[in-house]
């Protein structure tokens, strides 16, 4: 598989009742080579103990991998760290770690938690698994750890759930014994007819939402659902900023107009530049009412037209503070972050000639330079969002 | 009266010298007047590094003229008295 963008995202719902999750979710992403390292752990009972223990089993799941070490001698360590419930017997937390590489190479280690769904064509399938059976002091049974490598195709998805989703429900008269994996996997069939093309993030929240439902709104334990989902990447390119030289103009033109991705063109002069040479003009939409920034505009063939210095220092703001989208945006600003955060690879192309109306002493505000919003802005999207950047200086 | 059309800068200099009110020019005109503005935006009117005019941001075309250092109250006035004057 080449160039897949690994899409991987979450949705935890609290047990009711409780403040803190007990099933804990990282992520890392190694930014140098797309590899995605992730792990779900479900710590026994719920609240702050439960978390705790979810907490020290997902950090250990996840350094070992990232160091690279084999994946079984990291497994058995982790159980080992573990302690054993005086009471119960039993560990006191489940994990699953996936480790998938850019070109759809997967490891999966599965503990106590429920299986894992590998989903290609809209249909589940089960990796191979290999069982590793661990004997461990203090433990009333054997101890299973399930092994299995596969390849990701482009298209295919994981399905990773702790037992709150799987058991969902339980009791209820649609699920007496609760919504199990089989209602999990025809619910996500039944999704991905409906939209084969369902973004990682949207699928586990509304897996999420279905198992709170099966208990009839009020979660009866903590529900994690995490979604791997191998696609193409979603690709976009910032124009702001006019060439420093005015003969640079047709040809950032022309290769904005070739981009394979989306492309928004953030700064006035800019858009002019762009509407001469595509000869298609830029219409202003006045009937943006928000006014903490100036409207953005429509230009055929771009999928978004902003002013330039203050949107893009309010969108640096909106990423930095991780602002939570409102859907529809209400100004140029959040339209511009929302286009951010759906791409997963942004190319910036920044133009150098000066803005002599910014140059006027008497302008009675402090516009930073365009470099500087853009380095923050990408900075906020590698390290917050995991989206992989790149800058040219025309 | 005719109807003209009116367009407000609304790239940054303009913007942040005053054109974000001139964008709400609608909600300041009476009828007739209104009915008879077209109002529109422009992502910058390639005015602001003009120095050779001796005039300032924001700037707004009426009826085709370009005109700087608007104020609400002063391009409420112009539009009326283009109008009048039609
Ligand atoms: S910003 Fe208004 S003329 Fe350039």
């Amino acid at each position: 598989m080449n160039n897949s963008f690994i899409e991987m995202d979450s949705c935890q719902i609290t047990k009711g009742g409780q403040r803190i999750c007990g099933d804990v979710f990282l992520l890392e992403r190694v930014a140098e080579s797309g590899r995605v390292v992730a792990t779900l752990s479900d710590g026994m009972g719920s609240g702050v103990k439960a978390n705790v223990l979810a907490n020290l089993t997902a950090g250990m799941g996840q350094r070992f991998a990232l160091a690279g070490s084999d994946m079984r001698k990291n497994a058995e360590a982790i159980l080992n760290t573990l302690p054993v419930c005086r009471e119960r017997k039993i560990s006191y937390a489940t994990f699953t770690l996936a480790d998938i590489q850019p070109d759809g190479s997967t490891h999966l280690v599965e503990y106590d938690n429920p299986l894992t769904l590998w989903v290609r064509g809209g249909t589940c399938k089960d990796p191979e698994r290999r069982a590793h059976i661990m004997e461990r002091p203090g433990a009333f049974r054997e101890e299973v750890l399930q092994f299995s490598h596969f390849s990701l195709q482009p298209e295919d998805r994981l399905v990773i759930c702790s037992d709150g989703v799987a058991q969902s429900g339980m009791g209820t008269k649609p699920h007496p014994l609760g919504w199990r994996e089989s209602g999990l996997r025809d619910y996500v069939e039944e999704i991905l007819s409906q939209d084969a093309r369902i973004s990682a993030r949207d699928l586990a929240k509304k897996i999420a939402q279905r198992a709170v439902a099966n208990d009839g709104y009020q979660a009866r334990d903590d529900i994690s659902c995490v979604v791997a989902y191998a696609r193409t990447p979603r690709k976009l390119l910032v124009a702001t900023g006019p060439p420093y030289e005015a003969s640079g103009d047709a040809e950032l033109a022309q290769s904005m107009a070739q981009y394979p991705g989306k492309r928004a063109i953030c700064g006035g002069t800019t858009a002019s530049i762009i509407s001469r040479e595509w000869n298609s003009p830029v219409h202003v939409n006045l009937d943006e009412r928000d006014r903490s920034v100036p409207p953005s505009a429509t230009l055929e063939g771009a999928d978004l037209v902003t002013e330039g210095m203050l949107t893009l220092g309010k969108t640096a703001e909106l990423l930095e503070n991780r602002w939570e989208a409102d859907i529809p945006a209400k100004n140029a600003a959040e339209k511009l972050t929302l286009l951010l955060r759906e791409s997963d690879e942004v190319s910036f192309v920044v133009g150098t000639r000066i803005n002599e109306a910014h140059h006027d002493p008497t302008l009675p505000f402090e516009l930073g330079i365009r470099r500087t919003l853009i380095d923050r802005i990408r900075r906020a999207l590698e390290l917050i969002y995991l989206k992989k950047t790149d800058v040219t200086y025309v | 009266m005719r109807t003209i059309v009116v367009t407000v800068c609304s790239g940054t200099a303009c913007y942040i010298l005053g054109g974000s009110d001139l964008l709400t020019l609608r909600d300041h005109l009476e009828e007739p007047y209104s009915r008879h503005v077209m109002l529109a935006g422009s992502p910058c009117l390639n005015r602001c590094k003009d120095r050779s005019e001796n005039k300032r941001p924001p700037y707004v075309t009426v009826d085709g003229k370009v005109y700087g250092n608007m104020t609400l109250e002063t391009l409420v006035k112009t539009v009326q008295s283009v109008l009048d004057a039609s």
